[in-house]
């Protein structure tokens, strides 16, 4: 079995994760600013989960493409986006910043207001009540999310093929070899290929479910 | 000593209404759910802005509507123990107490721990919040705001979560508090044990300020008076 389309996937999966990571944090951390420019983000978060992958990977490509506005620049500067792994990990990171975005929102947000009053009344300013209060205490939605996000990008089809394409060993991902395994009838190699994705699903649930356990009984009260 | 004549308005209907001076000594601030005792120390420790009034405590103005002055909380110099404490359960009770600090010294630790151990709880200073039992959780939030050497403390519902034993200790310790401090002490509570430490008390009914009451003899509920 060829392993290469599990090391694009993890390799791709990792660097959209860490960069959903940095933005959406600060979505959130901008959004607890200003209200208004949260509803904004709130509904643009919305559009990668509710519009057809395939779709959102049109867009990337019309946007990225040789003719497209960014994709011109980029190319000019010698950066290609379509047919490459950045373009995979553009695709990748788009379709799964909702939920990573969201899983960090929600659990900023479920933060009882009584912490931030308590640290309002002790002086904290904004940035204390940020990353001293609020982020240890939606850290559990904060890795959940991360892990959603991860294997939401582990698990990109739609998108990636419309933007990178199904090139093996560069922008082939586990779910594309899947898929192409079925279309040339090696159903064999296919089964292999899920088995990979399920442990790798398996273990991402299992962490989320540790790693929420352990946070709950460390701060149960008595 | 705070003087408080403030106005807080939802839609057309007040939500707080009051005017009332309190010295060095212990309010009681009663009502029924909803009344706007919450409210009212929200607005003092600044959490809340009225609509219109001002606050003075010690002669120092913490918000006047005609001045446009409105001090953030963290410089109006005001203690306030929430309801349920709200100690933040990732610190130790001493980095609870340590939380105003912006950067700790030896001092500030050194500081901590006489508070801890004036309410007897330093044994539990690397405890954290779900380790130790209601009444201690209290105390800790108490030297949380008393680190900060408030002009003013405030209590909202200290005793909600209390059992009645462990609520008559939590009284005692407030008004010990109040007379070796020598600050003014609000007590948002629904309690009627509230009474055994003070006849000093703000009646509210839907925010309005019905009376004050500062003989515990001469007590009827202003609610129930129809």
């Amino acid at each position: 079995m060829d392993l290469s389309p599990l090391y694009v996937s993890l390799r791709i999966a990792l660097i959209s994760t860490a960069i959903n990571i940095f933005v959406s944090f600060l979505c959130v951390y901008a959004g607890m600013r200003n209200d208004g420019l949260r509803r904004v983000i709130d509904v643009i978060a919305t559009f990668p989960m509710v519009l057809p992958p395939t779709f959102v990977g049109f867009i990337i490509l019309m946007t990225f493409g040789l003719r497209g506005p960014l994709g011109s620049f980029l190319n000019s500067v010698g950066v290609r986006v379509v047919f490459t792994v950045l373009g995979a990990v553009i695709a990748s990171s788009v379709v799964s910043f909702p939920m990573v975005y969201r899983s960090m929102d929600a659990g900023f947000r479920s933060v009882d207001t009584n912490y931030v009053k308590a640290a309002k009344v002790l002086g904290a300013g904004d940035r204390k009540i940020f990353f001293v209060v609020l982020l240890p205490l939606a850290w559990p939605s904060f890795f959940s999310g991360v892990i959603l996000g991860f294997s939401r990008a582990l698990g990109e089809f739609g998108a990636t093929l419309m933007v990178a394409g199904n090139i093996p060993g560069r922008t082939q991902t586990l779910p594309l070899a899947l898929y192409f395994c079925v279309e040339q009838g090696d159903l064999k190699t296919a089964w292999l290929y899920g088995a990979v994705i399920v442990a790798i699903a398996l273990a991402a649930s299992l962490s989320v479910e540790l790693l929420s356990e352990k946070f709950v009984s460390k701060r149960v009260s008595r | 000593m705070l003087t408080s004549n403030i106005s807080k308005r939802y839609g057309d209907s007040f939500m707080l209404d009051v005017d009332f001076t309190l010295d060095d000594d212990i309010m009681a601030v009663m009502g029924s759910s909803g009344a706007g005792k919450t409210t009212l120390l929200e607005c003092i420790a600044g959490l809340t802005a009225p609509d219109e009034g001002e606050i003075v405590l010690n002669g120092g103005i913490l918000f006047s509507a005609e001045r446009d002055i409105d001090l953030s909380p963290g410089k109006r110099k005001v203690g306030m123990v929430l309801q349920d404490n709200a100690l933040f359960p990732h610190l130790t009770l001493m980095n609870n107490v340590l939380f105003s600090r912006s950067r700790v010294t030896d001092e500030d630790r050194s500081l901590a721990v006489k508070l801890l151990d004036e309410l007897n709880i330093a044994h539990l200073k690397d405890k954290y919040p779900g380790e130790v039992s209601g009444g201690e959780r209290q105390r800790a939030a108490i030297a949380r705001a008393l680190i900060m050497e408030p002009d003013i403390l405030l209590f909202d519902e200290p005793t909600s979560s209390l059992d009645k034993r462990t609520s008559r200790d939590a009284f005692a310790l407030i008004r010990k508090i109040s007379s070796e401090k020598c600050i003014p002490v609000m007590i948002a509570s629904h309690d009627d044990m509230v009474r055994s430490i003070t006849g000093n008390i703000l009646y509210l009914c839907h925010g309005r300020q019905l009376k004050v009451c500062d003989d515990p003899d001469d007590f009827t509920e202003p609610w129930d008076q129809g």
